[in-house]
C-alpha cells in the first residue's frame, strides 16, 4: 500500500525542524527529516486571489458542504460546468452548483430548491476549489 | 515605458468587495475616530458629498440620501492592497508601490501590445480581487500620471490611456490642465498661470533655464518629464506620506528564515526612520515576502499587523515583524524580495490621546529620538531595547465593516439556501 504525503502528514505528528547541535555529530535521522506540510500548498492555488468564507444552510449538502464549513474561494479560476461557485444573487453571496448546459445555478441537496437562471445580473464571484470541515 | 496602475476610489471600493448589495450604491468612508469623510465612491461624488467634511455635520444628510457610511477598515484595505500589488507584480519585471492604491510598473524592454496588456490588468484585478483599476502608460512617471488621469476621467478611454507617440502626447498635454500635473500644487499653478502657463503642454515647452531660475528645479524636472525626458528614477520616494513602503530585492535568493527576518527588520527600521522624520505614528503595517514570479514554485505571502496603539517604536514592532516572517516562512522557497508597508499612519501631533488607554511611553519616544540621532551621525543601525505597548487601545470605529480577510471570526458568511420547490 502506498501512502500519499497527506496521509502520512495526517497520521503522524508533524516533523519538527532539524535539531541544532552546536558541535559533534549531527543526528543521523536529520537527513530523513522533511519539511512540515503546509495545508495551504494543497488548498490554495492563487494566494492573492483566494478568499475564505463560512458556509451557512443546507442547500449544498450533497456537494459535501455543510453549515459551518470553511469555503476556499479562488476568484482567479474560470468557472466551469459543474463547479461549485459563489454567486451574487440579489445582492447576496450564495453558494451554488454551476450548470452551464442549463444556464442555471443549482442547489445540491436532499431538499429540492429552485434553480436560479444565470441572468446577466447574477455574477459569478469565484470558484469554491475546496472546503474544510471541523469535526470537533 | 512605465505604467501607473491605480485603484478607483480604493477605500470605498474595498467596502463593496464582499457586499454585492452595495455595488452601484453611494459609499463614504470616515477618518479615524469617525471624524470626517475621507473617501467616497463615484456614486457618492455624483450626489455631491463633500470630501473632508466633519461627519457629525453630514450625518443627517447622509442618511437621508441613503449613503452607506463606513469607519475606515485599514486591515481590509491593507490586505486587499497587498493582494493587488502581488498580482500587479506578475505583470512586469519590476514594481514600485507608490501608495496603498497605486503602483508604477516598469515596462522597459517589454515588446507587447500595451493596450491589450492594460486591459488584461484591469480584467485580472477586477476578477481576482474585485477592485476596479485604471492604467496610464508613458515614457516618464510624470507622463504615466497624466495618462492615468485621462484613463480615469475620459469615459471612452475605458480605464486605459497610453501616451506612446509624439502626436498623442501633444494632443493630450495641450488640453491637460496644469493643476492636474503631478507635483504642481495650487500655489505653483497660480504662479505659473500668472506667467501665462496654464496647460501641461505650455509647461513642457517652456524654457527650462527660465523655469529653474524663476521657479525651482522641481518645476524644471516636471517640464522635462512632460517632454519625455526621464528625471524621476523608477524607485523613488513617495511624496505624500499616506503610507511608507520599503521594498527591496535581495542580492541573492534567501532560503532560510533568519536572514529573511533580519533583512525585513532592516527594511522596517528604514521605514520607521522615515516615519519618525515625518513625525508620524504607525498603527497598521503589512509585511510581505515573495519568491521570483518567474520561478516554478512561486510563493508570496503577506501579513497585516495591527498595533494596539499607534507607535513609532522600532523595537516593539520589529518583534512583530520577526514573528510574522516566522509564521509565513515556507522552507525550500527561494525568497527574492520582502516588503514592509506602514499603511495606517497618524500624525504624532494631531494624534488624539485617549485618556483611558495606555499609549507608547515618553521613554520609548525619547529612546527612538536618541536612536535616530546616533544613526544619523554614525551611519548605522542601532537598536535599543524598549517596549512601551501594553494594553489595547480602542478607537471609535463604530461603523467599521468586518475584517473579511484577516480574521477567522469575521469571514463573510455564504448562504447555502434557496426557495423550496
Amino acid at each position: 500500500m502506498e501512502l500519499s504525503p497527506l496521509a502520512i502528514g495526517a497520521l503522524r505528528p508533524l516533523p519538527v525542524a532539524p535539531s541544532r547541535i552546536p558541535a559533534g555529530f549531527p543526528s543521523p535521522a536529520e537527513q530523513y527529516q522533511h519539511d512540515t506540510l503546509d495545508l495551504n500548498e494543497l488548498v490554495v492555488r492563487h494566494p492573492a486571489a483566494t478568499f475564505y468564507a463560512w458556509a451557512e444552510g443546507d442547500s449544498m449538502e450533497l456537494a459535501g458542504i455543510f453549515a459551518g464549513d470553511l469555503l476556499v474561494i479562488d476568484k482567479s479560476e474560470e468557472p466551469r460546468h459543474g463547479d461549485v461557485v459563489i454567486a451574487a444573487i440579489n445582492g447576496e453571496l450564495a453558494c451554488k452548483r454551476l450548470n452551464l448546459n442549463a444556464q442555471q445555478l443549482e442547489s445540491n441537496s436532499h431538499v429540492s430548491y429552485k434553480p436560479m437562471p444565470c441572468t446577466p445580473d447574477v455574477g459569478i464571484e469565484g470558484v469554491v476549489i475546496s472546503s474544510v470541515r471541523m469535526h470537533r | 515605458m512605465y505604467a501607473l496602475v491605480d485603484c478607483e476610489t480604493m477605500y470605498a471600493s474595498c467596502e463593496a468587495v464582499f457586499r454585492p448589495d452595495l455595488r452601484g450604491k453611494p459609499i463614504v468612508v470616515l477618518s479615524n475616530n469617525d471624524g470626517c469623510i475621507v473617501a467616497m465612491n463615484n456614486v457618492a461624488k455624483r450626489l455631491g458629498m463633500p470630501m473632508f467634511e466633519p461627519y457629525f455635520k453630514m450625518k443627517n444628510e447622509l442618511s437621508k440620501l441613503g449613503v452607506h457610511v463606513f469607519s475606515s477598515n485599514y486591515e481590509l484595505y491593507g490586505d486587499l492592497s497587498s493582494r493587488i500589488m502581488d498580482t500587479l507584480s506578475t505583470f512586469a519585471a519590476d514594481i514600485h508601490v507608490y501608495s496603498i492604491d497605486e503602483a508604477f510598473l516598469d515596462l522597459r524592454g517589454h515588446a507587447f501590445d500595451k493596450r491589450q496588456w492594460s486591459r488584461d490588468i484591469i480584467q485580472t484585478i477586477q476578477r481576482d480581487i474585485g477592485m476596479p483599476v485604471r492604467v496610464g502608460i508613458g515614457k516618464t512617471k510624470t507622463l504615466t500620471k497624466v495618462a492615468n488621469v485621462v484613463a480615469k476621467k475620459v469615459a471612452r478611454a475605458k480605464g486605459v490611456c497610453c501616451i506612446d507617440d509624439e502626436a498623442q502626447r501633444e494632443k493630450i498635454l495641450k488640453i491637460f490642465p496644469l493643476s492636474e500635473v503631478w507635483g504642481i500644487g495650487r500655489k505653483l499653478t497660480m504662479r505659473l498661470g500668472a506667467e501665462g502657463i496654464t496647460t501641461a503642454w505650455q509647461l513642457a515647452e517652456a524654457d527650462k533655464t527660465y523655469l529653474r531660475k524663476n521657479f525651482s528645479v522641481v518645476v524644471e524636472r516636471t517640464a522635462l518629464e512632460l517632454q519625455g525626458t526621464e528625471c524621476i528614477p523608477f524607485h523613488d520616494e513617495p511624496e505624500d506620506k499616506k503610507q511608507i513602503v520599503v521594498s527591496r530585492a535581495f542580492s541573492k535568493p534567501i532560503t532560510e528564515v533568519k536572514p529573511l527576518q533580519a533583512l525585513t527588520v532592516d527594511y522596517l527600521s528604514k521605514a520607521m526612520v522615515k516615519l519618525r522624520k515625518h513625525r508620524l505614528l504607525v498603527e497598521t503595517l503589512v509585511v510581505s515576502a515573495s519568491s521570483s514570479r518567474f520561478a516554478d514554485a512561486y510563493v508570496s505571502h503577506h501579513k497585516v499587523i495591527k498595533l494596539a496603539v499607534p507607535s513609532n517604536d522600532t523595537l516593539a514592532i520589529s518583534n512583530k515583524v520577526t514573528e510574522a516572517i516566522a509564521a509565513m516562512f515556507k522552507p525550500n522557497s527561494k525568497y527574492v524580495r520582502s516588503m514592509v508597508c506602514l499603511s495606517e499612519l497618524r500624525d504624532e501631533g494631531f494624534y488624539q490621546k485617549d485618556l483611558l488607554a495606555e499609549e507608547q511611553t515618553d521613554r520609548s519616544m525619547k529612546l527612538m529620538a536618541v536612536m535616530d540621532e546616533i544613526n544619523k551621525h554614525h551611519g548605522n543601525q542601532v537598536f535599543i531595547g524598549s517596549t512601551g505597548i501594553k494594553s489595547d487601545w480602542a478607537m471609535a470605529r463604530r461603523m467599521k465593516s468586518p475584517n473579511y480577510t484577516t480574521s477567522w471570526a469575521e469571514l463573510p458568511i455564504i448562504k447555502c439556501e434557496g426557495r423550496v420547490v
